[in-house]
């Protein structure tokens, strides 16, 4: 009983001292569901999983008004779509939080870095409804990181003037898209860059 | 397994996580498992208090979860995963069939199985190894290793070695499994075996519904228990609500048994608090050999959980009874758990 006391007292000390830990890997599910819509028959997916750094967060903070939270600092995997075994695209998922919670919103994403479309994964609001989420997917598809940016504005906390015509439906919801679609396309890059170099090479 | 080599085991895996402070997934070994991985040693300390016998027993766990994914040139060929968990119960009046006594050290494993998935996208996956049996919610909610568990106890099994089928379309998803019966080790003891399954709406959605069914012979202290179930599940996610009911009939060793489950949590917009209530109901013939008079039993409980930002989490619960029977007792109980992840 001494031993198992003493080593209690251990595990709360070194509880105290963590500073990082990841969810249940049990719980971890592909996104067979946004695949299997948003790139329909045919295609195969394969998992590239890398290490999000606390690097990686400062230079996404160089290029948007706003980083990934310290939560996201970790293990990420990034889905490669092929087709007839020709790369086609990506597909990541990613996490915003809203007033009522965790909305978590897979990316298909084509080969040049423009949005393909997206899938609400996950939201507790009765807001995220397909009607909402084919009028944001309208605007979004097909637009590069810096067609995105015009919609937001300089301090990333609102719509800019461009993006308020272009979201007349559910401003809010669209704004948490936006900067998802921008974090998305931002963390891609620098997070999975030198396997994207690969895949580059390979072609 | 011999009790003294477990121990030693329990303690050098302690030991080699005390004396490696910084080692987790993402440190510099984070590619120790090979690439596609994650790893992380995963340890809590539960202690349980009857209030009515005024008796508390302890359960300390350590263990590891490695989660891969095993990839061709173009497509993913399968998942592993896989948790073995060091348990020591100290002063445990009812200790599960598969520790000696109340204070036994065992080795158990939560998940541990590779599943297939390079034959259709998703579709059609094939499963190997030790994995929660697919019923109900349980199915659906990860509940390993925390205090908050939903209807297991009413089929006396959570996971067990077998094989499955599984897989996601786009409007519904299934898994359907053959298991040994035996729990955390395969045994044949009295030839113990399961055929379950659950069909349900696509998991993401904010209303899910399911059906499962649950046959076979499942090995528990005293031999096998025939036990039969079919049964309905429902979640409903409403922004910071989340409602589920389960209800089931069957069979247990011969007599007729129904089973109503519902819980409400809520979550706050961070979701690092969550508080749920719990009411369980049981109707059961005594002896369908003797007679068709039955009896019921039902509780509530309150639990509250709260994650912090660096991987720990703290959460308690509280159970009691809404009404007992003298051969079913439902004694007050309440439960803190310590849980790390690192």
């Amino acid at each position: 009983m001494n031993k198992i006391n003493v080593f209690m007292l251990l595990l709360v000390i070194e509880i105290l001292t963590i500073t990082h830990a990841n969810a249940a890997f049990c719980s971890l599910r592909d996104p067979i569901s946004a695949i299997q819509t948003l790139y329909k028959e045919g295609y195969q997916f394969r998992s590239l999983v890398t290490d999000v750094t606390e690097d990686d967060r400062l230079k996404i903070k160089q290029q948007l008004p706003f980083t990934i939270l310290q939560s996201e600092v970790g293990k990420h995997t990034l889905y490669v779509l092929d087709k007839d075994n020709a790369h086609t695209g990506f597909l990541q998922a990613r996490s915003e939080w809203a007033k009522w919670g965790l909305v978590e919103i897979a990316w298909a994403i084509n080969v040049d870095r423009s949005i393909k479309g997206f899938y609400y994964q996950r939201c507790r609001s009765p807001q995220c409804n397909d009607n909402v989420a084919k009028k944001i997917n309208s605007i979004l598809q097909n637009k590069t990181f810096s067609q995105l940016k015009v919609l937001l504005s300089e301090d990333g906390k609102t719509l800019s003037p461009e993006g308020k015509k272009a979201f007349t439906q559910a401003p809010a919801l669209s704004l948490l898209t936006l900067r998802s679609a921008l974090k998305t396309l931002i963390i891609t890059d620098i997070s999975w860059k030198r396997d994207i170099e690969k895949l580059t090479a390979l072609k | 397994m011999k009790n003294r080599n477990v121990k030693s085991l329990f303690f050098g895996v302690l030991t080699m996580f005390f004396i490696s402070p910084n080692i987790n997934a993402t440190s510099a070994d984070s590619d120790f498992f090979g690439e596609n991985s994650r790893w992380s040693i995963d340890a809590s300390t539960r202690i349980t208090r009857n209030l009515d016998k005024k008796s508390n027993a302890f359960m300390h766990v350590v263990g590891l979860d490695v989660h891969k994914v095993f990839s061709g040139a173009h497509s993913d060929i399968g998942t592993l995963t896989f948790q073995p968990y060091v348990v020591k119960l100290n002063n445990v009046a009812k200790a599960p069939f598969i520790f000696n006594d109340g204070n036994d050290t065992q080795l158990t494993w939560r998940i541990a199985n590779f599943n297939y998935t390079a034959l259709a996208q998703g579709k059609l996956n094939i499963r190997m190894g030790h994995f929660e049996v697919p019923f109900g919610l349980e199915y659906q909610i990860d509940t390993n290793g925390t205090l908050r568990q939903l209807t297991v106890s009413d089929r006396g099994i959570k996971a067990d070695w077998g094989v499955s089928i599984n897989g996601i379309l786009p409007d519904f998803e299934y898994e359907v499994a053959l298991t040994r019966g035996s729990g955390n080790e395969i045994k044949s003891t009295d030839n113990p075996h399961i055929f379950a399954g659950r069909i349900g709406t696509p998991s993401q959605k904010n209303i899910v519904t399911g059906i499962s069914w649950f046959t076979g012979d499942v090995l528990g202290g005293n031999g096998v228990t025939q036990r039969k179930k079919i049964g309905f599940d429902a979640s409903y996610y409403y922004y910071q609500w989340q409602f589920m009911m389960e209800a089931s009939v069957g069979e247990t060793a011969g007599n007729e048994s129904n089973h109503t489950f519902a819980e409400a949590m809520w979550k706050n917009s961070r979701e690092n608090m969550s508080t749920y209530l719990q009411i369980g109901y049981q109707n059961a013939e005594i002896n369908h050999n003797i007679s068709d008079e039955t009896t019921s039993t039902s509780y509530w409980l309150a639990g509250v959980q709260w994650l912090s930002g660096n991987g720990f989490d703290l959460s308690a619960q509280y159970k009691h009874k809404l009404k007992d029977t003298l051969t079913t007792e439902i004694d007050p109980v309440l439960s803190v758990q310590l849980r790390v992840r690192m």
